[in-house]
């Protein structure tokens, strides 16, 4: 205990004098102490971390990706570096396929860090990452991860492998019975179809989405599924339709009072509304 | 003379008082080389969408043509008849057809296989073939000769088989050879439409080379989904699109009279207007069934052959109006008792009781009650009943709306008949 305590009090001094180091050196100074694998991992952590600070998003990111990935590294400080990571803010493959793995780690701790990181990289909702960090369930793990590494994919146009990726969480989902999780991904898969312009796809999962929503009352999920409805609508010269739709959504968003997505769907609203105007009666 | 044979000289028998040999309706356009003859019979119909597609042809630009219509309205028939005149007419046109199998990962190998077994008197066509593990029309070998100070020992060896490495390349190299002996190269390319959709958009894409170079091609797909957006629209890679849309009553009836004249071999009587063209169908009753197929080919073919195989089995001598009641209600039961898993039963059930379903209207308890909770989990099973012909597509815009085949009857169906 006595050693601990001792381990302990050395760090923190560690720490401060490296915190009055860092307030006066360079950026150079920094990434040469964080590189140097002599130093101590938490003064490594450390100097990641101020360099996020100064705007060096790459560097840190890459630097704490490699502490969280080194499992020689004391546990704790690889949760600090995950948790760094989400404040760096920095979505990019390797950051996101880490945070999903550290998802399966075995410490609590690791998971909980993770789980928060994606919420603030903004993969997942607040909702979902408490859910993910206390769930011991491999399977809702394991479905929680391919959706959001499958998400992510998506978003950087990887869509047949980030499909993939749906397809596999989806067949766990639907052995569950948690409705809206089974809704999300199924709402997913169909902005992949939506994106590779299969419209039939889409419309069919946006739909399959809706229905489970609706169940639920899920009244965010029901107003998203509208939206893309109508997007979709739109694209396909169905402008009753899209109009209705998208009335819909503007009218759930506007009573979650959710100011973005009011604007959004608007600006879809107009468009169907400019091209409607267009068209020969 | 055994029962079995006085029974196939009944057949004979009932079958010439009709004057004709065979029931002449099929269920499928015939593709086979050795049945363009038959298929030129009765092909009807179609005059403005051949104009359009043979026009494309006459000029010197390479052409993709897309032919779309819904599921058994004659889009294979109608590209068979189209190749069958290229080749008939310009004699400086190599026209050839391939049907894309359902395991098809690339169109590059499927052009090529298409045009090498056109080039039966090409060598390397027919060893590109060969490595592929398709029948070569002239089966190539390859010849080595060695010179010794005493003989010459000449050895033959089978082609190892393997897939053509750079398919696009090769597909150019035999596209080559061809053009040195013909102006003009179309490729005709089916059921592009039977593949996943995802399929056919990456399939497209790293065709687009392909579909932009040398040859001509024509490609077949259904109105809904990926398939035609991504020809006409996204990919840009249709200059012209033709649709092909159900045959008005007398088009179809014209098809009857050529169907049952294709079995007519003596007397043939082709005039529509001559009672004894539809024999042993009656005008009204001829009338009736063209009627019930609502102009589509398939199901002219299904209907006219469960009713004619009904009356053979009735020995009648005309089909009359309740011979024809009978044989749609054979054609129900028949169809009704194709092999079908209690979740097909389940589906059909759903769509015959609501009259139609779809992705817009169907609700989470009748799915619940089908034991899911998506539409797209039942998508599989609506697309088997409509192949099956239980259900059919209905051209619903912004849905996939299926509701019950014109081949079932409305009311209950009576007992099996048979």
């Amino acid at each position: 205990m006595g050693t601990k305590q001792k381990q302990t009090s050395d760090k923190s001094e560690l720490v401060r004098r490296v915190d009055e180091f860092t307030k006066q050196a360079t950026d150079g100074d920094l990434l040469a102490l964080a590189r140097d694998e002599q130093v101590d991992a938490e003064v490594r952590k450390q100097a990641a971390v101020m360099l996020g600070d100064l705007g060096r998003s790459d560097e840190a990111a890459s630097l704490l990706l490699a502490l969280v990935r080194d499992e020689t590294v004391d546990v704790d400080v690889r949760e600090a570096a995950i948790e760094a990571l989400g404040r760096v803010g920095l979505v990019n493959e390797s950051t996101i396929t880490a945070l999903v793995s550290a998802l399966h780690d075995e410490s609590a701790g690791m998971r909980i860090a993770a789980a928060g990181a994606l919420a603030q990289l903004g993969q997942v909702t607040k909702a979902e990452a408490a859910r993910l960090s206390q769930t011991m369930d491999e399977r809702e793990v394991r479905a929680a991860s391919a959706y959001h590494s499958g998400r992510h994919l998506v978003q950087q146009g990887r869509w047949l492998d980030g499909l993939r990726l749906l397809e596999e969480s989806l067949a766990i989902r639907r052995q569950g019975d948690d409705l809206d999780a089974l809704a999300d991904v199924i709402y997913q898969i169909g902005f992949t179809h939506h994106l590779m312009g299969d419209a039939e796809q889409a419309r069919i999962r946006y739909r399959d989405a809706l229905r489970l929503y609706e169940r639920t009352a899920n009244q965010r999920g029901i107003a998203a599924c509208k939206a893309r409805l109508g997007h979709l609508a739109v694209q396909t010269g169905m402008l009753d339709s899209a109009v209705r739709e998208l009335e819909q959504a503007k009218q759930i968003y506007t009573e979650l009072g959710d100011t973005r997505r009011i604007g959004d769907t608007e600006d879809v609203l107009s468009l169907a509304n400019r091209i409607r105007e267009r068209q020969p009666a | 003379m055994s029962e079995a044979d006085r029974l196939w000289n009944n057949l004979d028998l009932v079958l010439s008082r009709w004057g004709i040999t065979e029931i002449p309706f099929t269920e499928s356009a015939p593709t086979a080389p050795r049945q363009a003859a038959q298929l030129r019979e009765v092909f009807t119909g179609r005059i403005q969408e051949l104009e359009i597609a043979l026009t494309a042809f006459r000029g010197r630009e390479r052409r993709r043509v897309l032919v779309y219509g819904w599921y058994g309205i004659g889009k294979t028939a109608f590209i068979i008849e189209l190749l069958g005149i290229l080749r008939r007419k310009a004699k400086d046109t190599l026209a050839t057809y391939i049907s894309l199998p359902r395991e098809a990962e690339d169109l590059a190998t499927f052009a090529l296989v298409a045009l090498a077994r056109e080039m039966e008197d090409d060598g390397w066509a027919q060893h590109v073939l060969q490595q592929m593990g398709l029948r070569p029309r002239r089966r190539p070998v390859e010849k080595r000769t060695e010179v010794d100070v005493k003989f010459v020992k000449t050895s033959e060896e089978t082609v190892p088989v393997s897939p053509p490495q750079f398919p696009t390349l090769s597909f150019e190299d035999l596209l080559e050879r061809v053009f040195e002996k013909y102006k003009r190269v179309i490729i005709a390319i089916d059921d592009l439409d039977k593949q996943s959709p995802s399929r056919v958009r990456e399939m497209l894409r790293s065709a687009q080379g392909l579909l932009k170079g040398e040859a001509s091609f024509i490609l077949t797909s259904h109105p809904a989904g990926l398939t035609r957006d991504i020809l006409t629209r996204d990919l840009g890679l249709v200059d012209t699109a033709i649709q092909l849309e159900a045959l008005d009553s007398d088009t179809t009836y014209r098809m009857l009279v050529n169907y049952l004249n294709s079995a007519r071999p003596k007397h043939a009587r082709r005039d529509p207007d001559d009672p004894l063209a539809v024999a042993p169908f009656t005008p009204e009753t001829a009338h009736a069934l063209c009627q019930r197929s609502e102009g589509v080919p398939r199901y002219l073919n299904r209907l006219g052959g469960y009713v004619l195989t009904w009356a053979v089995l009735q020995r009648a001598d005309r089909i009359t109006s309740e011979v024809l009641r009978q044989g749609l209600a054979y054609a129900d039961s028949q169809l009704r008792s194709q092999h079908l898993t209690p979740e097909d039963h389940y589906v059909l059930e759903l769509v015959l009781g609501k009259g139609s379903v779809s992705d817009e209207t169907i609700t989470l308890d009748d799915l619940e009650r089908l034991k899911v909770r998506e539409f797209n989990e039942v998508m599989p099973i609506l697309e088997k009943l409509v192949q099956l012909d239980l259900l059919r597509r209905l051209p619903t815009e912004g849905a996939a709306e299926f509701g019950p085949s014109p081949l079932l009857l409305n009311e209950k169906p009576p007992g099996k008949t048979t």
